[in-house]
C-alpha cells in the first residue's frame, strides 16, 4: 500500500468524523482543524530521512493500523483500578480517545482550578489546538490537531497550589486515537500531573497519537510523571511542548515500558530567567519494542538550569533511542545544562542509538554530556554470587538499582510507590540468569 | 641538531601574521574552467593514464552527475557558504616543466617557494629524517629519499607514477576504502583527482622515516583534488605526515581530497595532519573550502590506524577521518584539535565502525572557537552485532573564547552488541577569569596566557604528534587565536 492512499483514507475519515469532534460548532476551530489536516497532507508521515526521526521508523504503521479514528469502547474496571493512584487524586480517564466520566474523579475541585476533558471545553479550544509547527518532523502533531477527540485541560490561577495529584489515564484502541492536552499554571501555581498510557488488553494494533502543551508562568512548579506501558502491538507517538517562565520549575519523569514503537518527544523552551528543568527518563524495552526519547531543550534566556538523566534497559531484540538536543542561544549566559545517558544491553540482539546534540552559542556556560553503554557488570554479579545470591536474583537487584535512580526523582510517598510498582512489574518479568 | 634549528626557524616564521600569503609566479598549464566528460578525459590523457584508469574516472564522473542531479551537495553539516558553481573551477593545473631527473632541474622559483615554506627539499636530510613528496598544485615535481626507501621495498611516489608503475596495486586498492560513490565530494574527486601520494610498505617492513607531503594550493581558482593511498602490508609500520599552507587569495578555493588507508594484519599506520590553509580574512572572505574524505580500513587482525590532526585553517572544514575496524583486536584512534577563529566554520569529527571482535577505538577531540566562528564535533561510533567485546572511549571538549562564537557537539552512538562497552564524555567551557588572572599575575601577557591555557587544553592531542609537528602546531594555535581576546 502506498503512502498517499493511507493519507487519503485518513482525510476521508476526517470528513466523516469532523462533525462529532469537539468544537465542531465553532468556525474558528473547524478552520484550524482543516488547516492542520492540510498541513499533515502536505508533509505526510515523518520518515527516517529526517534527522529528528533518523532512528525511528513508522513504516509498519501504514500497513498495520486502520486509518480511522477509534470507535467507542470500554475497559475492564480492574485495569483502571490497577493503573490509578490508590490515594486521593483528581482523575480523568480516557478510553479509545473518549472521556469516561464513570471512571473519572473530578468532584471537589478547589477554587481557581479548571480541570475538565477537552470534549467539555469551549473557549479554550483554539489555544489547545494551536500549531506545533508546519513541517514534516512535527506533522503528527498536526494530524492530532485535526482529529483530537478529547484530552485533558488543566488551568490553575495565580498562586493556586493543588494538594492532590491530577491523574490522566488513557487506554488505547485498535485504531487511531488522538488525545490533546493543555496544562497552564499561573504565577506561582503548583501542581502534580501523572499521565498514564496503558494496555487495554487488546492484541490488535493501535496507534496512540498524543500532543500536549504545557505553559508555566513565572514561579510556577509542575511535577510531571509520564508512564507509558502499552501493549506490544501499539504505536505511540507523543509530542510535548513546554514553556517555562522565569523562576519556574518543571520536573519530568518519563518511564516508557511498552509499545511496538513508542516515541516521546519533548520540546522545552526557557521563556524566563532563573528557571529550572529536570528531566529523567527510564526505558524498559524487551521483545521487539522500539522506544524513543527525543528532547529539544532551548536555553533561550540567561541563568537557567537543566538536567537530563536517561537510563535504558534493553533486552531481547529491543531497540532504544535517545536523542538529546540542547541549544544555548547567544547571550544565554550562565546556562547550566547537564545530560547523561546510560544503557544496559542485556541481549545479543538488543540495540541502542544515542545522539546528544549540543549547540552552544554562548561562552559563559557549563554544559556537559556523557553516555555509557554496556552489559551488567560481571564483577558486581560475582560479588553477589560469592555471597550466596543466585545469578537471577543478583541481576534483578542490579537492574532494579539501575532503574531506581530515575524512580527516586519522583517525590516520595504514594506517587513514588506507584512508579516503583510500575517499574517492578516490568522487571519481575525479566527472564532468569540469561547472562 | 640542525633539525632543531631548522624547525625553530620554520616555526618562528609562523609567529607573525599569516606568513604564507604569497603567490609564486610560475607559468602553469591550466585547463579552462568547467567540468565535463572532456575535462575528465583531458586530465587522464595529460597524465598518460591507461584505459582502466580513465574508465574508473568516467564511472565516477557519471555517478557524480547523478548525485548532483538527485540530491545535490550534502547539506547536513553545520556550515553555510554560497553555492559552489562547479563549472567555475579549473580542474587541472600543472607547473610547466615536468619529468625532472634531479633537483637541479626544478624551477628555482618553485624551490624558493619551498624555501619560504621551510620545506627541506634540498637534501636537508638531517631535518627530521623526513622524505618529502612535495605536491605543488597538482603534479609532484620532486621526490626525495626515494632511493633509500626503495632499498627496503617501500614504494613512495606520486599517484600518477603509481598508476603507471604499479597498476596492480592501484587497481587492487584504489576505491576499496572510499568507494567511487561514497559521497558527493569523494565522487567528484574520483573523477578529476589530480595527483597525490602513494605509499606501499611491504610485509614486515618498518618505515625508518616519517613520510611527508606538503600540499599547497597555488594557482588561483584551481580546485585541488588530491588522492592519497597508503597500504601497509602485514606487520609493517608507517608514519605519514601531511602539512598544508596556501597563499592568500580573494576567491574561495575548493579542495576535495580523498585519503585511503589500508592496514593489514599486525600493521600500523599513523597519519598526522597539520592543516593551516588560508582561512579568509576577518569576515571570512577568500578562504579555502576544505571538503575531505579520509578513511582507513583495519583489514587484518591486530592492525592499528591512528589519525592525529591539528586543524587551524580553511574557511570551511568538512572532514571526518574514519576507521573501519574489520580485523579482530584492531585499534582505531582519533586525536584532533580544531581551531576556528573569526568567521571560520568547522564541522569535523570521526567515525569508528566496529566490525571485528575485541576492537578498540579512542576518540579525543578538542574544539576551540573564537570570534564569530562555529565549531562542530560530529562523530559516529557504531558497534555492529559481530563486534563482541568492542570498546570505545570518546572525549570531546569545546572551549569558547568570546560570546559570539559557537561550539557544538553531535556524537552519534549506535550499539548492536551487548558485550560492547562504550563511553562518551563531553564538556563545553570557556577560559575562566581565574585561569587568566593567575597567568597575568605571573607576568604573562594576555595573549601568552590564552596561548598557554589553550595549549594545556590540547595537550593530550599535541603529545600524539611527531616532534617537529608538535612544535609547529603549538605555535600555530597561538597564531590562529591572535586577536581573539582583549
Amino acid at each position: 500500500m502506498s503512502a498517499p492512499s493511507f493519507i487519503d483514507r485518513l482525510s476521508a475519515a476526517h470528513q466523516s468524523a469532523a462533525a462529532s469532534l469537539p468544537g465542531a460548532a465553532q468556525p474558528e476551530v473547524t478552520a484550524r482543524r482543516q488547516a492542520a489536516l492540510d498541513s499533515f497532507r502536505r508533509h505526510g508521515l515523518p520518515t527516517a530521512r529526517l534527522e529528528a526521526w533518523k532512528f525511528t521508523s513508522l513504516t509498519g504503521l501504514e500497513r498495520q493500523v486502520p486509518p480511522q479514528p477509534a470507535n467507542e469502547g470500554s475497559v475492564d474496571p480492574a485495569r483502571v483500578q490497577a493503573a490509578t493512584l490508590p490515594g486521593d487524586s483528581f482523575r480523568l480517564v480516557f478510553v479509545n480517545g473518549r472521556f469516561d466520566a464513570a471512571a473519572s474523579k473530578l468532584a471537589g475541585l478547589p477554587k481557581g482550578v479548571r480541570l475538565l476533558p477537552l470534549s467539555q471545553a469551549g473557549p479554550e479550544l483554539p489555544a489547545v489546538l494551536a500549531s506545533a509547527g508546519d513541517d514534516r518532523a512535527t506533522s503528527l502533531a498536526e494530524l492530532n490537531a485535526a482529529f483530537a477527540s478529547d484530552g485533558l485541560l488543566l488551568q490553575l490561577d495565580d498562586g493556586v497550589a493543588l494538594d492532590r495529584p491530577v491523574e490522566l489515564v488513557a487506554f488505547g484502541a485498535p485504531a487511531l486515537v488522538n488525545l490533546r492536552h493543555l496544562v497552564r499554571l499561573g504565577h506561582k501555581a503548583e501542581a502534580t500531573l501523572v499521565e498514564s498510557y496503558r494496555d487495554a488488553g487488546s492484541a490488535e494494533t493501535g496507534w496512540n497519537n498524543i500532543a500536549a502543551g504545557i505553559e508555566l508562568a513565572e514561579g510556577a512548579k509542575l511535577t510531571h510523571i509520564r508512564l507509558q506501558g502499552e501493549s506490544a502491538a501499539t504505536y505511540h507517538a507523543a509530542l510535548g511542548r513546554v514553556s517555562v517562565g522565569a523562576q519556574a520549575r518543571y520536573a519530568h519523569v518519563s518511564v516508557q515500558a511498552g509499545g511496538r514503537v513508542a516515541r516521546h518527544e519533548l520540546q522545552v523552551e526557557f521563556a524566563g530567567r532563573d528557571a529550572e528543568v529536570d528531566i529523567q527518563g527510564l526505558v524498559l524495552a524487551r521483545g521487539s519494542s522500539h522506544v524513543d526519547h527525543t528532547l529539544r531543550l532551548h536555553h533561550a534566556v540567561p541563568d537557567c538550569r537543566s538536567n537530563q538523566l536517561f537510563k535504558h534497559v534493553v533486552d531481547d531484540q529491543g531497540h532504544a533511542v535517545f536523542q538529546g538536543g540542547i541549544r544555548v542561544a547567544p547571550h544565554a549566559q550562565k546556562t547550566d545544562a547537564q545530560q547523561l545517558s546510560r544503557t544496559l544491553l542485556l541481549a545479543d540482539r538488543a540495540q541502542i542509538d544515542t545522539k546528544p546534540e549540543l549547540e552552544i552559542l554562548a561562552d559563559d556556560v557549563k554544559c556537559s554530556h556523557g553516555a555509557s553503554i554496556g552489559d551488567v557488570d560481571a564483577q558486581q554479579l560475582f560479588y553477589m554470587q560469592a555471597r550466596g545470591i543466585s545469578v537471577a536474583e543478583a541481576r534483578r537487584l542490579l537492574l532494579s538499582g539501575f532503574a531506581y535512580e530515575v524512580v527516586s526523582a519522583v517525590p516520595e510517598g504514594a506517587l513514588r510507590d506507584h512508579v516503583e510498582a510500575f517499574v517492578e512489574a516490568w522487571l519481575v518479568q525479566e527472564k532468569d540468569g540469561q547472562a | 641538531m640542525a633539525a632543531n634549528a631548522q624547525t625553530i626557524e620554520t616555526v618562528e616564521n609562523l609567529a607573525g601574521e599569516y606568513k604564507y600569503g604569497f603567490v609564486t609566479d610560475i607559468e602553469s598549464e591550466i585547463l579552462p574552467k568547467g567540468l565535463s566528460e572532456d575535462t575528465v578525459r583531458f586530465i587522464s590523457a595529460k597524465k598518460g593514464e591507461p584505459q582502466w584508469m580513465l574508465d574508473w574516472r568516467l564511472k565516477a564522473y557519471r555517478a557524480w552527475l547523478r548525485m548532483a542531479e538527485e540530491k545535490g551537495e550534502p547539506a547536513w553539516a553545520k556550515v553555510s557558504y554560497p553555492k559552489i558553481d562547479f563549472q567555475d573551477i579549473h580542474y587541472y593545473s600543472a607547473p610547466k616543466k615536468k619529468n625532472l631527473k634531479s633537483l637541479d632541474e626544478v624551477d628555482p622559483e618553485l624551490l624558493a617557494t619551498y624555501e619560504k615554506l621551510g620545506i627541506p627539499l634540498k637534501e636537508r636530510e638531517i631535518l627530521a629524517g623526513v622524505a618529502v613528496d612535495a605536491v605543488f598544485d597538482s603534479v609532484s615535481v620532486a621526490t626525495t629519499f626515494k632511493e633509500k626507501l626503495k632499498d627496503l621495498g617501500i614504494i613512495f611516489c606520486s599517484m600518477s607514477e603509481a598508476v603507471r608503475e604499479h597498476p596492480d596495486l592501484v587497481q587492487k586498492y584504489l576505491g576499496s576504502v572510499v568507494p567511487i560513490t561514497d559521497n558527493f565530494y569523494a565522487t567528484l574527486n574520483s573523477a578529476v583527482f589530480s595527483d597525490g601520494s602513494f605509499v606501499y610498505v611491504p610485509p614486515g617492513v618498518r618505515c625508518p622515516m616519517e613520510l611527508s607531503t606538503y600540499f599547497r594550493i597555488n594557482e588561483a581558482k584551481t580546485g585541488q583534488f588530491e588522492r592519497t593511498l597508503i597500504i601497509c602490508d602485514k606487520g609493517a609500520y608507517v608514519s605519514y605526515l601531511e602539512g598544508c599552507t596556501a597563499p592568500m587569495r580573494d576567491e574561495n578555493q575548493l579542495h576535495a581530497a580523498v585519503v585511503e588507508l589500508v592496514c593489514m594484519e599486525d600493521a600500523e599506520i599513523r597519519y598526522a595532519t597539520v592543516q593551516n590553509w588560508y582561512p579568509g580574512d576577518k569576515e571570512g572572505r577568500g578562504g579555502i573550502y576544505n571538503f575531505v574524505t579520509k578513511r582507513g580500513a583495519c583489514r587484518g587482525a591486530r592492525s592499528k590506524i591512528s589519525w592525529t590532526q591539528v586543524e587551524t585553517g580553511s574557511a570551511i572544514t568538512w572532514k571526518y577521518p574514519s576507521v573501519i575496524l574489520q580485523g579482530d583486536d584492531s585499534v582505531g584512534e582519533f586525536y584532533s584539535v580544531a581551531v576556528a577563529n573569526n568567521a571560520q566554520q568547522a564541522d569535523t569529527g570521526t567515525k569508528m565502525i566496529h566490525l571485528g571482535r575485541n576492537t578498540k577505538s579512542t576518540i579525543i577531540s578538542k574544539g576551540i572557537s573564537a570570534g564569530k566562528a562555529q565549531n562542530t564535533y560530529r562523530g559516529l561510533v557504531r558497534v555492529m552485532p559481530g563486534a563482541a567485546g568492542a570498546r570505545n572511549y570518546s572525549q570531546c571538549d569545546s572551549l569558547l573564547i568570546g560570546d559570539r562564537c559557537g561550539g557544538h557537539t553531535v556524537p552519534y552512538i549506535e550499539v548492536k552488541n551487548r558485550s560492547a562497552k562504550v563511553e562518551h564524555e563531553a564538556t563545553t567551557s570557556r577560559i575562566s577569569d581565574d585561569q587568566l588572572f593567575y597567568c597575568r599575575q605571573r607576568g604573562l601577557s594576555e595573549e601568552d596566557a590564552v596561548s598557554t591555557i589553550v595549549n594545556g587544553f590540547c595537550k593530550e592531542v599535541l603529545q600524539k604528534l611527531p616532534m617537529e609537528f608538535a612544535v609547529e602546531a603549538q605555535k600555530l594555535l597561538g597564531v590562529s587565536l591572535e586577536g581573539s581576546v582583549g
